[in-house]
Order: structure tokens, then sequence, then C-alpha cells
């Protein structure tokens, strides 16, 4: 591959704008469902800990979606500039699923944060927890809305080709595509996962020092009954979504699991370095059967193997093979932590341990690590096709354009967003050194 | 029904809004040096912390319908004006995050964070202005294709324009600025806003003149589709002039109601919105029904009619919703500033 070719720059600049951006909706989707909670518990409670947790993750909240939106415009010019022939063969189908988008989720979410953020003491407080419930279902609404585009270019059903153009049959089966279900569930568990495990390292930082402890544990407490459940949901829900990837995009599966040839007892391949040339795995360490057992639910059942697609029709296999495990050892390690966390909740000792507040801190990027390599088995595993089976990457991609003028908005959206990516950090720790001694104020208008 | 043509409408609907709401907000940021001290600046920038964003919503929303209506010219012009665009949006991003950055910020660093709100706010201006106006001139086409030149855009008319969106987004940020402070520090705004409206009146009316010279002697100043603009102009000519005359009068009825010694709160603000709507339709009538002046027409880049349908009934849906809820988050950040304490 040409390195330094209009396509291959495009495709650079698309996962780098788009990997940077997709951190933002990750921590916010998940977050604004924490602070839902919170704002129930204490409008219920009124127990100021409550009231002091809010005020603290709504600033990491709106930090967040400040830099969640202005990453987030660019992309919507961006299938103009760098995708022209893919953005006029799929007008019919992506643009209505992005205009709803716009019209239903970015416009609620956007207004209704004015609110949540800066409405305290101008509003009942009922309207407050309302313009949260808002902010929550927009970011969800405009989920489902990016997440139906993408599970259509995965499995594109419902739609015809004539002349290059493609063309809506059935707006169900866009919508309500099976593959979505298991994307969108599969995309808001990482988000509400991340979150989690955001808020835990957080409070867990206060914990570990025993400072603010009477604020911090019940958080903390609602962040781990959330990933009790999440965990084990998420763990389910990636699971037959793999299953389902199998169905619709075998060769797909077969490079997250490096698998070669289509065979029955299939082994598990726990590490090996997939080499595409020779169309083997070196470095091998496997164990027989299982795969076909979790993919087929039977030691003998078959699996597909990537040499059921022609070389040029593989993705590259070693990036989405070292991804799917890397996201998958995150998620383990997850649960692993919600376990121990339940089990000393459960023996009283979440007062008293150390070594959980030690360890979860550390936790707090691996989420969006997580996610990000999630995401690229899903695109890099689709490749050579932008539309599964139908439309190549290189057939989508504007090649008019000049490869300097993409190296130049490239090195220009690098720059920008290192300088603000490292300006956000700084601000997230400042934000959680400040602490949460400030509560809501309670004498609020109309009371 | 021609979906089209309803589009062709509704598309510089949502500009026009954009410009409208982003304008002012824009326009406090170019005014950000002019704010008196830190505290003031301070009010400046809280005055609109709640509702910019919202109001940056209707950018998206006029590419993203340009998309979903008319791929053709979204394609056509946001690859033809790639390095304007993605010019666009670094500033965008500067600005964007100058907000959180600013108010999350120690004292003594703020001003780094004033600085690339107004540089940002500028810089967005500019470039805006510089699309717009290749969007007024047209674009050089070969065989109906864009011809491939990505610094046409270089061009002394592009930042003519430029200079003006910057002028008249001060202008209508100014505006809001006597809407939103209270006593001296709004009373400097008046002022400005003053200023300003006469500044941009006599440029806007050079601009009008040396440029309409220039076209009709084709050797000065050469538009793409300088002869199709020409033909309107002329096709329209009284309409034309009626619509100068309209813009001239809500310049003196503005500049009067500045003038007052009360002067009052809501007023020049919606004059800046009138003055803006009658400019605005001028411009986009003089070049219908070409989206992508000189190269393609609202049906040449349509997407199917279906498609149009189904997006036009989801904006007769949400849009109102949108209007509501969006006046609602005014409301709710009504009156002065200064009274207001920010917990944020």
């Amino acid at each position: 591959m040409d390195l330094f070719s209009t396509l291959f720059l495009s495709r650079i600049k698309f996962a780098f704008t788009i990997g940077f951006h997709i951190l933002f909706p990750t921590i916010t989707i998940g977050l604004v469902v924490y602070l839902f909670i919170l704002e129930i518990l204490w409008l219920r409670t009124r127990n100021p800990a409550y009231s002091k947790l809010f005020r603290m993750f709504s600033k990491i909240f709106a930090l967040s979606f400040g830099m969640g939106v202005v990453t987030g415009i660019p992309m919507s010019f961006q299938f103009a500039t760098n995708w022209g022939p893919f953005s006029i063969a799929t007008t019919n189908v992506v643009g209505p699923l992005l205009g709803f988008e716009v019209l239903s989720a970015f416009f609620l979410e956007a207004t209704f944060l004015g609110i949540m953020v800066f409405g305290w003491g101008r509003v009942k407080p009922a309207v407050h927890l309302f313009s949260t419930g808002m902010v929550m279902l927009g970011t969800t609404l405009s989920a489902y809305w990016i997440i139906c585009v993408n599970a259509w270019m995965q499995n594109p059903q419902g739609t015809e080709i004539i002349d290059g153009i493609f063309y809506v049959k059935d707006w169900a089966k866009i919508l309500l595509n099976e593959t979505m279900f298991y994307h969108l569930a599969h995309m808001l568990g990482a988000s509400y996962l991340t979150a989690t495990f955001v808020v835990m390292g957080v409070l867990s930082i206060f914990l570990f020092k025993r400072k603010e402890t009477q604020t911090a544990l019940p958080g903390f407490k609602v962040a781990l009954a959330c990933a009790l459940i999440l965990g084990p949901v998420q763990f389910l829900v990636g699971h037959s979504h793999g299953i389902h990837t199998g169905k619709t995009q075998p060769i797909k599966l077969a490079a997250m699991e490096a698998h070669w040839n289509s065979e029955k007892e299939a082994p598990m391949i726990l590490f090996a370095w997939p080499d595409m040339e020779n169309e083997k795995n070196l470095y091998e360490v496997k164990i027989p059967k299982l795969a076909s057992w979790y993919l087929t639910g039977s030691t003998q059942g078959m699996v597909h193997g990537l040499k059921e697609a022609k070389k040029e029709d593989r993705p590259f296999v070693p990036l989405v093979f070292i991804s799917f495990r890397l996201m998958v050892g995150i998620g383990c390690l997850f649960i692993f932590l919600a376990l121990a966390g339940g089990y000393l909740w459960v023996r009283k000792k979440l007062e008293t341990t150390r070594w959980l507040y030690a360890i979860l801190p550390l936790c707090i990027p691996l989420g969006f690590v997580a996610t990000i390599a999630g995401w690229i088995v899903t695109e890099v595993g689709r490749q050579p096709w932008i539309i599964q089976g139908l439309m190549r990457t290189a057939q989508g991609a504007s090649t008019s354009l000049p490869p300097e003028a993409i190296r130049g908005s490239l090195a220009a959206f690098g720059v920008t967003f290192l300088i603000v990516f490292v300006v956000y950090l700084v601000f997230l720790v400042r934000i959680v050194q400040k602490g949460m001694v400030e509560p809501m104020p309670t004498v609020l208008q109309g009371e | 029904m021609d979906y089209a043509f309803a589009w062709s409408i509704l598309i510089p609907v949502a500009l026009f809004i954009y410009m409208a709401l982003d304008g002012f907000d824009l326009g406090i940021g170019i005014l950000f040096p002019v704010g008196a001290d830190s505290r003031s600046r301070e009010n400046m920038m809280n005055s609109i912390a709640p509702i910019w964003d919202t109001n940056e919503t209707w950018l998206v929303l006029a590419a993203g319908g340009l998309y979903g209506v008319f791929p053709k010219a979204y394609v056509f012009i946001f690859n033809a004006l790639y390095i304007p665009l993605i010019a666009m949006l670094i500033c965008l991003i500067f600005r964007g995050v100058s907000f959180e950055f600013r108010f999350k910020s120690p004292e003594r660093f703020r001003w780094i964070w004033s600085t690339f709100f107004f540089l940002g706010s500028l810089g967005m201006s500019v470039f805006q202005g510089i699309i717009f106006g290749q969007l007024i001139q047209g674009f050089q086409t070969i065989d109906n294709q864009f011809n491939l030149d990505y610094w046409a855009w270089l061009n002394i008319f592009n930042f003519a324009v430029a200079g003006l969106v910057i002028l008249f987004y001060a202008f209508m940020g100014a505006n809001f600025l006597i809407y939103r402070l209270k006593e001296t520090e709004r009373l400097r705004f008046v002022c400005a806003s003053k200023w300003l409206l006469g500044v941009t009146a006599l440029y806007f009316i050079s601009i009008v003149v040396v440029f309409s010279y220039g076209v009709q002697n084709a050797d000065a100043v050469s538009f793409p589709s300088g002869k199709y603009l020409a033909q309107r102009f002329q096709a329209f000519y009284s309409a034309y002039i009626g619509l100068l005359a309209i813009v001239g009068l809500l310049v003196v009825k503005t500049y009067r109601s500045l003038s007052k010694k009360e002067t009052s709160d809501f007023a020049p603000f919606l004059y800046g919105f009138a003055l803006l709507a009658a400019v605005f339709c001028g411009m986009v009538f003089l070049g219908w029904p070409y989206i992508v002046p000189g190269a393609l027409t609202i049906w040449q880049a349509s997407s199917l009619p279906e498609t149009q349908k189904l997006m036009f009934i989801g904006a007769l849906i949400f849009l109102p919703l949108i209007l509501g809820y969006s006046m609602y988050n005014f409301y709710v950040f009504r009156g002065k500033v200064a009274d207001q304490k920010f917990y944020h």
C-alpha cells in the first residue's frame, strides 16, 4: 500500500479524527446517566454528598462535552471533503440518518446542557432534573442514529444499488437492523462501563488518601453497583455480537480469531502473530476445540477461515486480532475488579481496603483504550469494504484531493488535538484536585 | 410538490439562523478586546456560555442537510473550499474549548484563553466570509467539475466579504451585549454598536459599488458567475433597488434606536437580524436557482425526491420543537448577566 496516497491519507485522517472524537462521547454518554442517578438520589435523600459529587462530575462532564462538540463538528464536513463518492452514492441512506441525528439529538443535548450546567438556581429542581434527562436522551439518540449508519455499512440491509447509487427499499431494515441492536448495546455498554470506571477511579483517589470519604464512598458504591451489573452484561452482549458477526461478516470474525482455514474443532488462539503473506500464524499459543465450542456451541462446530476470501478481500489481520484481544482483556479485568469490589462491599471492607483504591485510578484510561480497540476491530475488520460486500473503501474516497492538502490538514488537526487534549487533561486533574467541597445551592428560585 | 424547491429555501433558512445566532456570539469573541477589564470580559463570555452550543448546531444542520438533500453540492463546495473550511474548523475547535478552559483557568492564565477566544472567533468569521464570498461569486469549472484549483479562494472579493462578515458579526455581538450587560459596560457597547453600524454600512456600500462596477468591466474583476449575477440583478432591478432602500431605512432606524437616551434592550438586536435577513435574502435570490453558482442548480444537485421528502417531514416535525426549547433556553438565561451567579 502506498503510504502517501490520497486514499491512505484520507483513511488515516478519518481514523484519527473519529478516534479522537469518540473518546468524548464515550465518557459523556455514560457520565450523564451517572449524573442523572446522582441528581435523583440527591433530590430524594437531600444527602449533600450527592450534590457535591454532582458538582464535581458535572464539571468533568461539561469539559468533556465541549471537547466532544468541537471535535464532532469537523466530522460533519469530512464526508464531503475526503469521501465524496461515498457521500454521493449513499446520500439516500446516510443523509436522512444524519439529518435526523442533528434534528432530534444534537439540538436537544446542546440546548439542555446549558440549563444542566449553568441553570442551578435559575430553574426549579424538577426542571433541572428534566434537563439532565434531556441531555441523556440526546446523547443516547445520537448514538442510535450514528450506529444505524455504521450498522448499515456493516450489514447493508433494506437497500439496492442502481447505477452506483443506493436506494432505500425498506427503512425498517435500516432503522431496526439486527446488527444495529448489537452495535448499539455494545457501544452503550462500553460508554457506561468506561464512565463507571472513570468515576470509580477518580473517587478511589479520594478514598485512597482517606479524603472526603463521607462524600466519595456513597458515589463509589453507586458506580460499583453499576459496574457489577454492566460488566457481565457487556461480556454477554459482546459475545452475542461476535456470534452475529460470524453470520454477517465471517471474514471479520476469522480475522478477530486469526483462523486461516475453515475447520471443525477449531482451536482458540490465545496469542499469535498472523502472517498475512504466508497465510498462517507465527508464535501461536492455542487451546484446542475451544473456538468451535464458544462460536457454535459444539466442539465439532464449523468455523470459517480467512482463506474463504480472496487475498485482496481480507482486512489487515494482525491489527484486528490484537485489538480484539486488547478489548476483551480489558473487559475481563473490569469484571474482575468489579467482582473484587463487590466482595469487599459484602464483607463491609470498602471503608478500610487500600489495594483496590490503589489500582482503580490506573484503570481510568482503560475503558477508552478498550472502546477504541473495539472500533478498530469493527472498522478495520470490515476492510477492504466501506460498505460490506458492495463498495470498496478505495471507491468511496475523493481522488481529486491532492495528498499535500490532506497531509496539511492532518498535521493541523494533529497539532490542534494534541494541544487541546493536553490542556483538557490538565483541567481534569485540576477539577479533581479541587475536590468535592462545594455543594449545590439549596435555595432555588421559586421555592 | 417540488421538494428540491422547498429545500432550496430551507437550507438557506438554516444557514441564516446560524449566521444570526452564531453571528452574535462570534461577534462577542471579536469584541473581546473591547471589554473594559477581566471582570467585564467574564460577563461577556457568561452571556453566551449557555447558548453558544445550540447556536453552532445550526451549522451542523446546514451541513448535514446539504448532505442529505443536495449531495453533489455538499461534495463540490466542501471539496473546492477544503482549505478555508479546515482552517475555519481549526478556529472553531480553539474557540469552542476556550469557554470551558477559561472558566477553569487560574486568573493568571486567563489571558491565554481570552486570546484563543478572540482569535478563534475572528478566524471563524474570516473563513466563513471567504466561503460565503466564493459562494456568491461562483466557481470556475471544467465540464461542470471543480477545476481542482484549491487556492482559488484567495482573491480580493472573498477578503472583502470576510471584512464585512467580521464587522457585521461584531455589530450583532455588541447589540446582544446591550441586552445582556448593564450600566457603564452596556454604554460601552451602545457606543461600539453605533460605530460598527456606521462603518459596516459605508463598507457595504463601497463593496457593492466597487464590485458591481468591477463585474461590469470584466477586465478589472471577473466572477465565474458574474454574467449570471448581472442578468439576475438587471431582471429584478427594481426589487433590488427596493431592497437597498429597505436596508437603508433599517440602518437609519437602528441608528436612531441606538441614539435614544434610554436605548431599548431588544430593539438594536432585532434590527440586526432584520438587516442580516434583508442582505441575505438578496444574495440568495441573486444566485437562485444555483446552489453551486456556475456549476450546479438545486435540481442538478438533488438527491432522490423521496429522500428530500423524508427529510422535509423530519424538519417540519423537529424544527418547531427545536425553536421552542431553544427559546425556552434563552428565556431561562434572560436578563442582565452581572446579576447572575454562575454555579459552574
